[in-house]
């Protein structure tokens, strides 16, 4: 219990330097601007009606998208918990890429498919001769509505599918032989008993809608912004440094309600966050009513999640002429580039350093944090808990904004350290972290550290030979999901990156962000990039996984 | 088929296959009104799938299952109004106890007055007066089954089916709630299927006992047929008999085997067939040799290899050639030590021929 809570410490320490020296910070700039008491500002806040037009906006904008991916995603839900149909495992394994994918690059490929020069624009000027492009979304409520589903949709179905699939079949039975129809079986026992992961699931959205950054700055253009826009516009572009840091006050305050929420509605159901196969009592799809419910699901998947990425890949090939290498290779040259002084491609080297980096830390971190929670039992235990998941409350634009004002000075400086970036990206990661391990730790019974005491084993050698081997593969899922955290983060990033350290998400922002072809098609390209360096990371763990579960490699793992 | 005439439920020829597996073959029988009838084998048998073939929520592949003279294989579960009582309840979490017992009659849109009216009486029947506003987890197991009783009755089902009710629960509090749920369902008079691997479990419960064994009905009859005339090794082993000896029958119908040679009723009449001869444990005395006058029947001289000491009865083995035998004795002439020698007149009613 000792080494644990010397383990802790670790952890601690790092939220105390990097998560509440940061947060302090931003409530003294917001309540005493020039180091006086000065709430006039914070008077203004709340008197001005634009900030209570943006709290407005970012809350019914994010309850509409929460609303519309439950209304796509639940069917799809349900046909995944309870059909077996060719191609499962691939549809399955799709849906995860938009759970990982970067916010930008989920941006970039809305803008390419949907865009004002996007494929389906080309084509439908291209076939039917208009003279302007027929879709105008870009810069609306639309674009990045669509965005926060695509975004959404498979998290929703994953939560939901799972539990639905987990829902004991028995019930199902049992309310038929009592005489209820199958849609009273669905309104009266189904759908009650999947409210808690509906409600969970739900409230996931609405958080994750709710804090949208890089989707909205990207697809809703200036008339549009979330109180995380309006946070970045007001300390990069209006240099309205208090006025920020009062935003971020109340974007956290708000965010910690949404968590205590969601932390209260997961703890009494039970529903994982992450990591849950959709495995269960499946049937095939036999009547054509079936069919075609699960046709038009399947159909619904590929619209929604395949289009846009493959439209993403696309535009990174073509231009006017037609099929060409120039973006891939303007990514290699400083000189045709007006927006970065040095090749652009040194971002997916800086992305993948930072990434690794910060992988390796809030694993160590993850680990520490996890193997204490799991030990510590009684009345503090939930309250260490909570603590360690704040980061995951705080909004990143918060953090990175609470960075470069309160870690630029003494007594930390770290102004022009490359850590900045790794240290902003671990604390994103590391909560993530602790949720993959802990459960897996959790669920190792007592009974087999003591039983491994008795047999000899120390401390340690019951957590190196013990504990450890069970919670392998949690570690490595937590591993993979910081890494993809790290390489896609870009509220912090957009804050904490030099013009010399600059990350994949900020370099495609800021294509995106200037006129003309040759600056869109290397967004285009680098986001490309970036999709693939992400799913490799999670190809490569499903490699790792299929060799762990390999008979060899179990007859390996026996050997002490 | 006249004798159908007053059965209720009759199943033909029924089979049905899982993804290319046979799990039922050519199952048949009839049930009458108000009997309790156990399905009985052990796991993979078959018994559950008959009886989820007979609630409807599987599909067969052939034969039928008639129910008051109406084939009822496209009738869906919902229709039926037939009862099941689940292995691990199936109670609904959301709901308490007295929502749970509600909910069939609920479906069957019953006036609120006599729901109200029928739910109490369904608590009084079970003995769970004042708990109808618990909710499931918060009973005991006993208290779940109970509920869980009460809900599969509370519509007045047709046929009630009960899956291994008491699967989960220790050996103590299944053996009272076997004997309660006996007694509930007869005051009821409702006709019930029960499935169990337990055949002491079965005997206490069922009127009717059906033995599966993979997927094939071995056996079907009254308990007590059952237990006097096993039909055969397999039915006699689940029965928990051990002593089973290997011979065969001569021209003149006499069995010989390894203990002797015996006059002895028999189905079989192929001579030179192999026949098994059951002994059951009970009934069977020790004399004291050299014995004056030879009792008819068999006698069997062996050493006693094991002694249990088992309250009403002793159980003995003793090693007799190269057979061991076991018999349940009473308890005064005590019997001989272990490695003692002991002579036993065989019940002759305990000697059957089984194919």
């Amino acid at each position: 219990m000792k080494t644990r809570t010397l383990l802790f410490s670790l952890p601690l320490v790092f939220l105390l330097l990097f998560y509440f020296y940061p947060l302090v910070r931003i409530v003294l700039q917001s309540f005493l601007p020039e180091g006086v008491w000065n709430p006039d500002k914070l008077e203004n806040l709340f008197s001005a009606s634009t900030y209570w037009r943006i709290l407005w906006f970012t809350t019914w904008q994010a309850a509409l998208s929460t609303v519309l991916t439950l209304l796509l995603a639940l069917p799809g839900a349900y046909v995944f918990a309870r059909y077996q149909f060719f191609g499962k495992n691939v549809f399955q394994a799709l849906l995860t890429l938009p759970f990982v994918l970067p916010t930008v690059v989920t941006a970039a490929a809305f803008r390419a498919l949907l865009g004002p020069n996007g494929l389906m624009n080309t084509w439908l000027m291209q076939g039917f001769d208009l003279a302007g492009p027929p879709i105008r979304i870009d810069q609306t409520l639309v674009f990045f509505l669509l965005a926060h589903v695509f975004y959404n949709y498979s998290l929703v179905l994953r939560i939901v599918g799972s539990y639905w699939a987990g829902l004991d079949p028995n019930l199902r039975d049992a309310a038929k032989m009592l005489g209820a129809s199958p849609r009273q079986v669905f309104r009266r026992i189904t759908l009650p008993l999947l409210m808690p992961a509906i409600g969970s699931a739900a409230l996931l959205v609405f958080i994750f809608c709710f804090t949208s950054f890089g989707v909205v700055l990207i697809l809703g253009g200036p008339g549009y912004a979330t109180i995380e826009v309006e946070i970045y516009r007001q300390a990069v572009q209006l240099f309205n440094l208090p006025m920020a840091a009062a935003l971020s006050l109340v974007q956290i305050a708000v965010n910690f309600l949404l968590m205590w929420l969601h932390a209260r509605l997961s703890r009494k159901s039970q529903v994982a966050f992450i990591g849950e196969t959709l495995a269960g009592n499946v049937e095939r799809a036999a009547t054509p009513g079936k069919k075609v419910l699960v046709g038009a699901n399947l159909l619904g998947i590929c619209l929604l999640l395949i289009a846009p990425l493959l439209a993403l890949a696309v535009s990174s090939v073509t231009w006017e002429e037609g099929f060409t290498f120039a973006y891939y290779q303007a990514l290699f040259t400083s000189e045709a580039n007006s927006v970065f002084s040095v090749e652009p491609i040194r971002a997916v080297t800086n992305s993948i350093g930072f990434a690794l980096a910060a992988m390796v830390a809030a694993v160590t971190l993850g680990l520490a944090a996890a193997t204490f929670l799991a030990a510590c039992r009684g009345r503090f235990a939930s309250l260490w808990d909570a603590v360690i998941m704040l980061p995951l409350a705080t909004s990143a634009v918060s953090l990175g904004f609470g960075y470069i004002i309160s870690l630029n000075r003494p007594p930390i400086n770290l102004r022009d350290s490359l850590a900045l970036v790794v240290i902003a990206h671990t604390l994103v990661a590391f909560p993530f972290v602790v949720r993959c391990i802990l459960p897996s730790l959790r669920q190792i019974p007592k009974s087999q550290g003591e039983a491994a005491a008795l047999l000899g084993a120390s401390p340690f050698q019951v957590f190196r030979w013990v504990e450890l081997p069970i919670i392998t593969r949690a570690i490595l899922i937590g591993a993979v999901f910081a890494f993809s955290i790290s390489m896609g983060e870009f509220g912090a990033s957009a804050f904490v990156t030099r013009p010399h350290t600059f990350t994949m998400p900020v370099a495609i922002f800021r294509f995106l962000g200037q006129p003309g072809e040759m600056n869109y098609g290397q967004a285009m390209a680098m986001s490309t990039l970036l999709m693939l360096v992400t799913c490799s990371a999670f190809w490569m763990l499903a490699q790792l996984e299929t060799w762990r579960n390999s008979p060899g490699k179990f007859l390996c793992d026996n050997k002490p | 088929m006249s004798e159908h005439a007053d059965h209720i439920l009759l199943v033909k020829n029924l089979c049905n296959c899982y993804e290319g597996t046979p799990l039922l073959q050519d199952i048949g029988f009839a049930l009458q009104q108000g009997e309790i009838l156990c399905l009985l084998g052990p796991s993979g048998s078959g018994k559950t799938t008959l009886l989820r073939l007979i609630a409807g929520l599987e599909k067969e592949d052939s034969g039928s299952i008639v129910f008051r003279g109406r084939d009822i294989s496209t009738i869906p579960p919902h229709k039926r109004n037939f009862g099941m009582m689940f292995q691990e309840y199936a109670l609904f979490p959301h709901k308490n106890v007295r929502q749970n017992i509600a909910f069939g009659l609920e479906m069957q849109h019953c006036r609120p007055d006599e729901l109200l009216h029928r739910v109490d009486a369904m608590l009084d029947l079970v003995g769970l007066q004042g708990l109808g506003h618990r909710r499931i987890n918060e009973l005991s197991g006993g208290e779940r089954q109970r509920v869980a009783l009460a809900r599969s009755l509370a519509p007045e089902p047709q046929l009630l089916l009960l899956d291994e009710p008491l699967g989960s629960l220790d050996r103590t509090l299944r053996d009272r709630l076997t004997g309660e749920i006996r007694c509930i369902l007869k005051k009821l008079g409702v006709t019930a299927i029960f499935v169990t691997h337990d055949q002491a479990e079965a005997f206490s419960v069922a009127d009717k006992i059906a033995v599966l064994h993979n997927g094939v009905l071995q056996q079907f009859g009254t308990p007590e047929s059952l237990y006097r005339r096993p039909r055969n090794a397999t039915v006699a082993a689940f029965l928990g008999f051990t002593n089973l000896i290997t011979g065969s029958l001569d021209a003149a119908a006499v069995y010989h085997c390894p203990l002797g040679r015996l006059a002895l009723e028999s189905q079989t009449t192929h001579p030179g067939a192999t026949v098994t001869l059951l002994i059951r444990p009970e009934g069977s005395q020790m004399i004291t040799p050299p014995a004056v006058t030879e009792p008819p029947g068999l006698v069997l001289s062996g050493t006693v290899t094991n002694r249990l000491f088992q309250g009403g009865s002793y159980r003995v083995t003793l090693q007799c050639a190269d057979n061991f035998l076991t018999f349940d004795l009473p308890i005064d002439p005590p019997p001989p030590e272990v490695g003692m020698g002991i002579h036993l007149a065989v019940n002759p009613a305990a000697l059957i021929l089984i194919d």
